[in-house]
C-alpha cells in the first residue's frame, strides 16, 4: 500500500485548536496527515556549498574563479536514514570567448568509508562508489548562471561524495552545489522506516467510533520529531577542491590548487595559525545548538597533525564551544554545542582557524556542520 | 493546621463550640488538660457533632463567592443545657433606648425579678452583665459578654425586651474549635481559648449562626442548624434610609461665591437719565457674609422664599451702607419657570421680581433697573431691565419689576460649569425633595438614589436637618440626561405621603469598597465599647451601606493582599438597597479568578479572605501523594464534572464617570452616569457550540483604559483556562493542611486519573483547591481539585505495544505487553465480571491500518513486571502480531464493553483535552 501526502500542511483555524474540539477523527486525523505532508514535502538543504575557485592560472583566491578543466570536490554528507532520493542541484556560468553554449561533465560517488584516497569499486566501505556519470549536461546558455538537477538515491551509510566537474567547451564558475530531498509523493506502509517515521493510514481512526488511542496522540509528535531529526541540515560549509598534488613554494611545501591554506615559511620556529573563514547562522527560537561537524583536511608534512586547526562556535548568548581539527587526510567528526537566546533571531558565529607547521602547509578541503534541530 | 497531624499519631480531636452569649464551653468530651477559656465559667460535655455533614468551604467560579457549608451540632437534654434552654422567667422592656456605647445605665421598666446571680441579663442577641441596680435600672453595664457585640436597643420594640435568659436563638454566632486529645483523654495546651493565646493549641474550625433551633431530635438532644459565615454575603443589604415624602418645593443650593449686580438708573418725566448719582451700580453677595448676617455654607440648600429674603437683605443692607438717597427694595420674588428636557417638562426658577418703594427724589419719574447675577457662575446672561413706576408724586403704591431670565441656574450653566472645572453643582433650580426619616440617622450622602415605588430619581445634594433629610438636583433616572437641557424633575402630584428610601454610591479602591462593604454599619470605625471593638476598622461608609462585620469575621490583611494583587487600582462604584455583595463584587471576584470565603486562617480562627480561584501556579506547599488517599469510603478519587468549557467572557460594566471620558463615548447620550458593555471573547472567536458564556456584572467608578485591558485580560485568562479544567474529588487523610483556595501539587498513581500525555495512570502537576470539607465523625478531609487536563471519560484509549506472544504471530495463545497495562487490562475484565473482551490488533504505518484484526482476552496476570493476556480467540489477523511494532487497543465503541466505553471514541460526546 501506499500513502499519497497532502501537498500542503493543513493549518487548523486557532479556534479549532485553542477551544479543544469535540473527541472524534478530526482534529487528529488532520494532525496525522500533516505528518504524512511532513515527510514528503520537508526538504532542508543536506548540503549547500559554495565552492572556492580551483586553480592558480585563473585568478585564484576567494573570488568564484572560472575553471577550464576538471576539478574534484570531496564532501561529508549526513543522509537521511530512510535511503530518500535526493535532488542534486548544480549552478554553472560559463564563459566562452564569443559566446555560445557550453557543456559540463558531471559525476557523483559516494562511499561509506572515511578515506577519500581510495580508487573506484562497488564496495562503498572501501572505495568510491559511483552514484551518478560522468554524464555531460545539456548546453548551457553562455554568460548567465544555470542550473542542473539531477535527483539520485542517496545511501544512508554514506559519509562522503565526491562530485566531478569537467567542461568540455571551456572555461565557468561553479557558483554553487545543493542537495535536498526530493518531493516523495507516493509514501510506501512497510510499518517502520528506519528515521522513525509511521506512515499515517486513515483508515483505522476513521472508522465510525474509533478508539483515540494515545499511539495515534503520540505519532503526531514522534513523526514530526523523527522526520526533524533525520534530515540533517546544513548549517555552514568551506569547500575547496580535492587534491593531493602538492608543490614548492620559497621552500615551503604547499597545495597548488588550494585556494586558502595555510603556509608556514621555511624559516619560522613556530607553528602559524590563521582564520580562513567565519560565518553566521541564523536559529530561530532554538534554545540549544548541538552541531555534528565532518571534515577533511590535509597538510604536506609527513605525519597526521594533532590539532591542525579549531572550529569555535559562539552562541548569541555568549556560550563558546571548540573543536580541535585534524590534518589527517581523512574524514574526522566531532560535535559542538552551544546555547543561545532562544528568540526568533538567534543566531551562531561560526570560526574556522588552521595551523600549518614550519616549512609546511595545512589545507582544508571540506567542513560541514550539520544540525539536527531537538537532538 | 497541626492540630490534624494528632490523627496520624492515633490521637484524637476533641471537638468544642460556643455560642455567642452564653456562658457555656459545649465540649465533646471531658476537657482534661486545659482550662476552658477565661470569658467563661462553665463547660458542658453534651456536645455532639457527628450528625453533622461535612463542614467546609468551597468557592463558585462563576460567581465569586464561597459557599460556607452549614454545621448541625446538638447539645445532649442536660440541666445545663436545659437551664438555657428553658422559656426566660422574667423579662421587661427598656424604658429607655440603651445606645451601644452606654456603659453606665440602662433604664428599664421594673428590676423587679430581673436581679439574678449571674449579673447579666440577654438584650436581643446581646448578653450584658451589670454590677448594680435599682427598681427601674441596672448600672455598671458590661457590654457583649460571651461573644455578643454591643449594639444600640431601642425602647418600646420587641427587640428592646431585657430577659433573664437569652430569648433568641437564630442569629447567635456559633464557633467550633478543636484540640488534639491523646489517647489518654488529655487535650494539650494550657488553655482552650482563646485561639492563638498563649498556651493555647486548639483552633477554629467553622463559625457561623444559628439558622435553626433549638429543637428537640427524637433523640433527648437540643438540634441546632447553622449556616457558614460567609453566607450573609448574598443577603441583600437593607434600604438605610427610609422614609416619608413630604410635600415637594421649590428651591435648591446657594453659594457665598454667588453675586447680584443691580445698576439704578434714575429717570425724569422725559425717561432720560436724571444724572446726579445715577445711573449707580452695585454687587450683593446674598449668601455671603454682610451686615447682621454670616456666610452660608456652599452648597446649603435653600427655599426660593429664604433665597428671596437673603437676597432682599443683602441690597437693603448694601443701600444702608452707601451715602446718598436709594429707594427701598420692598421686596423679592422668584417666580417658577419652565424648561423641556427631551420632551420632559420641569420646573426652574426663570423670573425674579423686585419691588421697590417711593422713589427718593421727587424728581424722579421712574427707575430703570439692571441686573445682573453670577447664579450662572461665571457665565452671566444678558441684561434685562425693568420699570417701577415711583414718579413725582405717585409713588406711593410701587409696582413689581420683573427680571425675566434664569435666575438661578438652567441646566445649561451645569456644563458650563464642569468645561470651567468648577466643583461646585449648579443648575440646581426646581423642586426640592424631603424625606421625613423612620430613623434618625448621623449622616446622608450628598450624592445618591431616591427610591420611591418604581421611580428612581437621582439627587446632586442633601442636607439633613434633624429627622428630615432635603434633597435637591433631581434627576429622574428614567429620562435620558442631556448635557444641553440640563436637571430637573417635577415630583408627581401624589408623591407627597409615599414612603421611599435612599440608595447611596459609594467612589473607591476596589480593595477599599470590599472592606467597607464588609464592614461598614454606619458606626464609627474601630469604636470600642467596654473593651469590645464595636465596629471595624473599615466601618467607613453609612447605614445600609455595608454587613458591618466585625474586626473578627474579616481577615483584612489577606484581602488587601490579594485584592492589591490580583486587581491593583482599579475604582469602583458600589452601593445601594436590595443588592449584595454579591451582586456588587462577585462581578469583579470571579473575573479576577478569585474568591471570598470564610475559612481557618493561620493564625486558626475562621474569617472571610479573598482566595485565588485560578490554575496559575508553580508552588505548592503540599504535595499530594498515593499514600495519603484515604479508601475506606470507597474510591478516594472520583472525578465530580467537567468544568464548564468557557468560550466567551460577558463583563458589562456599568461605568460612572463623566460624559468626556472617551471609554463611554458609546453611551455619551447617559451623560453623567453612562453604562457600557463590553465582550471579551477568544480571539476570531464566538460562542461556540457546547461553550458557555460567563457573564459578570461591575461598576467602574471613572474607568481607565488600563482597567478595560485588564478586564480583557482576566477575560482571556478564564477562557483559556476552562478549555482543560476539571474537577476531582479527593479524599485525603486528615493531617493534610490543605484549604480552599490553596494551590496543591498532585503526584498520584491512581488510575482513576490517566494522564495520556504520558500513558500513565495517574495524574502529577498542580490544582487549585476549590473546596475542602472535613468529616466531622473520622476527620477525612475532602478536597474539591480543579486540575490542569483530565478526561471527561476515563482517558485516551491505551495502545499497547506487543512485546512477545506465543503460538503464531495470526494464531496467538498469550500476549505479553509492558506491565504498566496490566491495571488498566485488570479492571477490564474485572468490569466485565472476568467475561473476555475484545482488544483490536493494528500495526501502525503497516498496510492498512484498520484490517479488522482482534483478539479476546480472559485472563491476565503480571509476571516480573509484564502483562501477560491470554487470548480466548482472536479474528482477522491479516497484520500478524509483530513483537515491538504492532499493538492492542480498544475496539469501537460498538464492540465496547460497558468498561471499555468509558474511554475515548470517536464522536463520543468527550472533548480533546478536557
Amino acid at each position: 500500500m501506499a500513502i499519497t501526502p497532502g501537498t500542503k500542511l493543513v493549518i487548523k483555524k486557532a479556534q479549532e485548536i485553542a477551544v479543544f474540539p469535540a473527541m472524534s477523527a478530526q482534529p487528529l486525523q488532520n494532525a496525522l496527515a500533516n505528518t504524512n505532508h511532513l515527510y514528503g514535502y520537508f526538504r532542508p538543504l543536506l548540503l549547500s556549498w559554495s565552492p572556492m575557485g580551483s586553480s592558480p592560472a585563473y585568478n585564484p583566491g576567494i573570488t568564484p574563479t572560472f575553471i577550464p578543466d576538471p576539478v574534484v570536490y570531496v564532501v561529508p554528507v549526513l543522509p537521511s536514514q530512510d535511503g530518500l532520493h535526493y535532488d542534486f542541484m548544480w549552478t554553472l556560468f560559463p564563459k566562452i570567448a564569443g559566446g555560445g553554449t557550453s557543456r559540463f561533465t558531471l559525476q557523483v560517488e559516494w562511499t561509506s568509508g572515511v578515506d577519500p584516497t581510495v580508487g573506484t569499486g562497488s564496495t562503498p566501505a572501501t572505495k568510491w562508489v559511483n552514484l551518478y556519470g560522468p554524464a555531460m549536461t545539456s548546453p548551457l546558455t553562455d554568460s548567465v548562471w544555470n542550473t542542473r538537477t539531477i535527483s539520485l538515491v542517496l545511501d544512508r551509510t554514506a559519509t562522503m561524495l565526491r562530485f566531478t566537474v569537467t567542461a568540455v567547451d571551456g572555461p565557468y564558475t561553479l557558483g554553487h552545489v545543493a542537495v535536498q530531498p526530493s518531493v516523495i509523493t507516493s509514501i510506501t506502509t512497510p510499518a517502520t522506516y528506519a528515521s522513525g517515521f509511521l506512515p499515517f493510514d486513515p483508515s483505522f481512526i476513521s472508522q465510525a467510533r474509533a478508539p483515540i488511542n494515545t499511539e495515534m496522540v503520540d505519532r503526531c509528535k514522534t513523526n514530526a520529531l523523527s522526520v526533524l531529526r533525520d534530515r540533517a541540515q546544513c548549517l555552514a560549509s568551506l569547500v575547496q577542491p580535492y587534491t593531493t598534488t602538492t608543490g614548492s613554494l620559497g621552500g615551503v611545501s604547499y597545495y597548488p590548487r588550494g585556494i586558502m591554506q595555510v603556509m608556514n615559511g621555511s624559516a619560522a620556529s613556530a607553528n602559524f595559525s590563521q582564520t580562513i573563514g567565519m560565518a553566521a547562522a541564523g536559529l530561530p527560537a532554538q534554545k540549544t545548538f548541538t552541531g555534528h561537524v565532518r571534515y577533511l583536511i590535509n597538510d604536506t608534512a609527513p605525519s597526521v597533525f594533532v590539532g591542525a586547526g579549531t572550529l569555535t562556535v559562539t552562541g548569541d548568548d555568549g556560550s563558546v564551544n571548540q573543536l580541535s581539527l585534524d590534518s589527517t587526510g581523512q574524514l574526522e567528526h566531532g560535535v559542538v554545542q552551544v546555547t543561545t537566546l532562544g528568540n526568533p533571531d538567534s543566531f551562531v558565529k561560526v570560526q574556522v582557524d588552521l595551523t600549518a607547521k614550519p616549512a609546511y602547509s595545512t589545507y582544508l578541503y571540506a567542513l560541514i556542520i550539520f544540525w539536527t534541530p531537538g537532538a | 493546621m497541626a492540630i490534624w497531624d494528632a490523627y496520624a499519631y492515633g490521637w484524637n480531636v476533641n471537638y468544642f463550640a460556643t455560642i455567642a452569649g452564653i456562658d457555656a464551653v459545649w465540649t465533646e468530651a471531658y476537657p482534661q488538660g486545659p482550662t476552658i477559656p477565661p470569658a467563661y465559667s462553665q463547660w458542658e460535655p453534651s456536645l455532639v457533632v457527628d450528625n453533622s455533614a461535612e463542614i467546609g468551604s468551597s468557592v463558585d467560579r462563576s460567581t465569586g463567592m464561597g459557599q460556607g457549608l452549614p454545621f448541625t451540632f446538638s447539645l445532649l437534654s442536660n440541666p445545663i443545657a436545659r437551664g438555657f434552654m428553658r422559656q426566660d422567667q422574667n423579662r421587661t422592656n427598656l424604658d429607655v433606648t440603651l445606645t451601644a456605647d452606654e456603659t453606665t445605665t440602662m433604664t428599664v421598666q421594673s428590676t423587679a425579678g430581673l436581679i439574678n446571680a449571674n449579673s447579666y441579663v440577654h438584650v436581643g442577641l446581646e448578653c450584658i452583665g451589670y454590677s448594680g441596680s435599682t427598681g427601674t435600672t441596672l448600672t455598671g453595664l458590661t457590654r457583649g459578654l460571651f461573644g455578643t457585640l454591643p449594639a444600640t436597643h431601642y425602647a418600646g420594640t420587641v427587640a428592646g425586651q431585657v430577659c433573664d435568659r437569652p430569648d433568641v436563638w437564630r442569629g447567635r454566632e456559633v464557633r467550633l474549635y478543636a484540640v488534639p486529645m491523646g489517647p489518654d483523654g488529655v487535650c494539650t495546651g494550657a488553655v482552650l481559648g482563646p485561639v492563638g493565646a498563649a498556651g493555647c493549641e486548639a483552633v477554629e474550625v467553622w463559625r457561623g449562626s444559628i439558622d435553626q433551633g433549638p429543637y428537640r431530635d427524637g433523640n433527648d438532644r437540643f438540634t441546632f442548624e447553622c449556616l457558614a459565615l460567609d453566607r450573609i454575603l448574598t443577603n441583600p443589604l437593607p434600604a438605610g434610609v427610609t422614609g416619608t415624602i413630604l410635600p415637594p418645593y421649590l428651591g435648591g443650593p446657594v453659594y457665598p461665591d454667588q453675586w447680584l449686580s443691580i445698576t439704578l438708573d434714575a429717570q425724569n418725566s422725559g425717561w432720560t437719565s436724571i444724572g446726579g448719582i445715577y445711573p449707580f451700580g452695585f454687587t450683593v453677595w446674598p449668601f455671603a457674609a454682610f451686615t447682621g448676617y454670616t456666610a452660608i455654607a456652599p452648597g446649603t440648600l435653600m427655599t426660593v422664599p429664604d433665597q428671596a429674603a437673603r437676597v432682599q437683605a443683602a441690597v437693603t443692607a448694601k443701600l444702608a451702607s452707601l451715602s446718598g438717597s436709594y429707594p427701598t427694595l420692598l421686596g423679592v420674588t422668584f417666580h417658577p419657570g419652565y424648561g423641556s428636557s427631551n420632551g420632559v417638562d420641569y420646573t426652574r426658577m426663570s423670573t425674579i421680581e423686585l419691588k421697590w418703594g417711593d422713589a427718593p427724589d421727587s424728581t424722579i419719574k421712574g427707575m430703570r433697573t439692571w441686573v445682573d447675577t453670577s447664579w450662572n457662575k461665571g457665565n452671566p446672561w444678558s441684561t434685562n431691565f425693568g420699570f417701577g413706576n415711583g414718579g413725582i408724586g405717585s409713588v406711593k403704591n410701587p409696582e413689581p419689576m420683573q427680571i425675566s431670565g434664569y435666575w438661578t441656574n438652567g441646566s445649561v450653566l451645569v456644563a458650563s460649569n464642569e468645561s470651567n472645572g468648577s466643583t461646585a453643582l449648579s443648575g440646581d433650580g426646581g423642586y426640592l425633595v424631603q424625606l421625613q426619616l423612620d430613623n434618625a440617622t448621623a449622616a446622608v450622602p450628598t450624592t445618591g438614589t431616591l427610591i420611591i415605588d418604581t421611580m428612581a430619581i437621582q439627587y446632586g445634594h442633601a442636607l439633613l436637618q434633624g429627622n428630615v433629610v432635603t434633597l435637591s438636583t433631581l434627576w429622574d433616572l428614567s429620562q435620558p440626561y442631556s448635557a444641553n437641557t440640563g436637571w430637573g424633575w417635577n415630583p408627581p402630584a401624589d408623591v407627597t405621603g409615599k414612603k421611599a428610601s435612599l440608595q447611596f454610591a459609594q467612589q473607591d479602591l476596589a480593595v477599599n469598597c470590599v472592606l467597607k462593604l464588609l464592614q461598614s454599619s454606619g458606626g464609627t470605625s474601630g469604636d470600642v465599647v467596654g473593651g469590645v471593638v464595636v465596629h471595624g476598622t473599615n466601618d467607613a461608609w453609612p447605614v445600609g451601606q455595608g454587613y458591618g462585620l466585625p474586626d473578627q469575621h474579616v481577615d483584612a490583611q489577606n484581602i488587601q493582599d490579594m485584592l492589591m494583587a490580583k486587581i491593583g487600582t482599579m475604582n469602583l462604584l458600589v452601593g445601594g438597597s436590595g443588592v449584595s455583595f454579591q451582586d456588587q463584587i462577585g462581578g469583579l471576584l470571579l473575573l479576577s479568578q478569585t474568591a471570598i470565603v470564610a475559612r481557618p486562617d493561620k493564625t486558626g480562627t475562621v474569617r472571610l479572605g479573598i482566595v485565588d480561584t485560578s490554575l496559575s501556579g508553580s508552588y505548592a506547599e503540599v504535595t499530594i501523594y498515593d499514600k495519603h488517599l484515604l479508601c475506606a469510603a470507597g474510591e478516594p478519587i472520583t472525578a465530580i464534572r467537567k468544568r464548564d468549557r468557557v468560550t466567551q467572557v460577558v463583563a458589562s460594566l456599568a461605568a460612572y464617570s463623566k460624559s468626556t471620558n472617551p471609554l463611554l463615548a458609546p453611551v455619551k447620550e447617559f451623560g453623567d452616569y453612562g453604562t457600557a458593555n463590553y465582550t471579551i471573547q477568544m480571539p476570531g472567536g464566538q460562542l461556540e457550540v457546547g461553550g458557555v458564556q460567563l457573564s459578570a456584572n461591575l461598576s467602574l467608578s471613572d474607568p481607565k483604559s488600563t482597567d478595560i485591558a485588564k478586564i480583557e485580560g482576566w477575560g482571556s485568562a478564564i477562557i483559556q483556562q476552562s478549555q482543560y479544567v476539571m474537577s476531582m474529588e479527593f479524599r485525603v487523610v486528615p493531617w493534610l493542611p490543605v484549604q480552599t483556595g490553596d494551590l496543591v501539587g498532585i503526584d498520584v498513581t491512581h488510575p482513576a486519573l490517566w494522564d495520556w500525555r504520558r500513558g500513565v495512570e495517574g495524574f502529577s502537576g498542580y490544582a487549585r483547591c476549590l473546596g475542602a470539607r472535613r468529616d466531622l465523625a473520622g476527620g477525612a478531609l475532602i478536597l474539591e481539585l480543579l486540575i490542569q487536563g483530565g478526561p471527561e471519560t476515563l482517558s485516551l484509549c491505551p495502545a499497547a505495544t506487543v512485546t512477545a506472544f506465543s503460538g503464531g504471530s495470526t494464531t496467538p495463545i498469550v500476549i505479553y505487553c509492558d506491565g504498566r497495562f496490566y491495571n488498566f487490562f485488570y479492571q477490564m475484565l474485572q468490569a466485565n465480571n472476568g467475561a473476555a473482551c475484545r482488544l483490536y490488533h493494528y500495526w501502525p504505518g503497516k498496510g492498512t491500518e484498520n484490517s479488522g484484526g482482534y483478539v479476546e482476552i480472559n485472563d491476565v496476570q503480571l509476571v516480573s513486571g509484564v502483562c501477560h493476556l491470554t487470548v480466548s480467540s482472536y479474528a482477522n489477523l491479516t497484520e500478524s502480531l509483530t513483537v515491538g511494532l504492532s499493538r492492542l487497543t480498544l475496539p469501537p465503541t460498538p464492540y465496547c464493553t460497558d468498561w471499555q466505553s468509558l474511554f475515548s471514541h470517536a464522536e463520543d460526546g468527550s472533548h480533546w483535552g478536557a
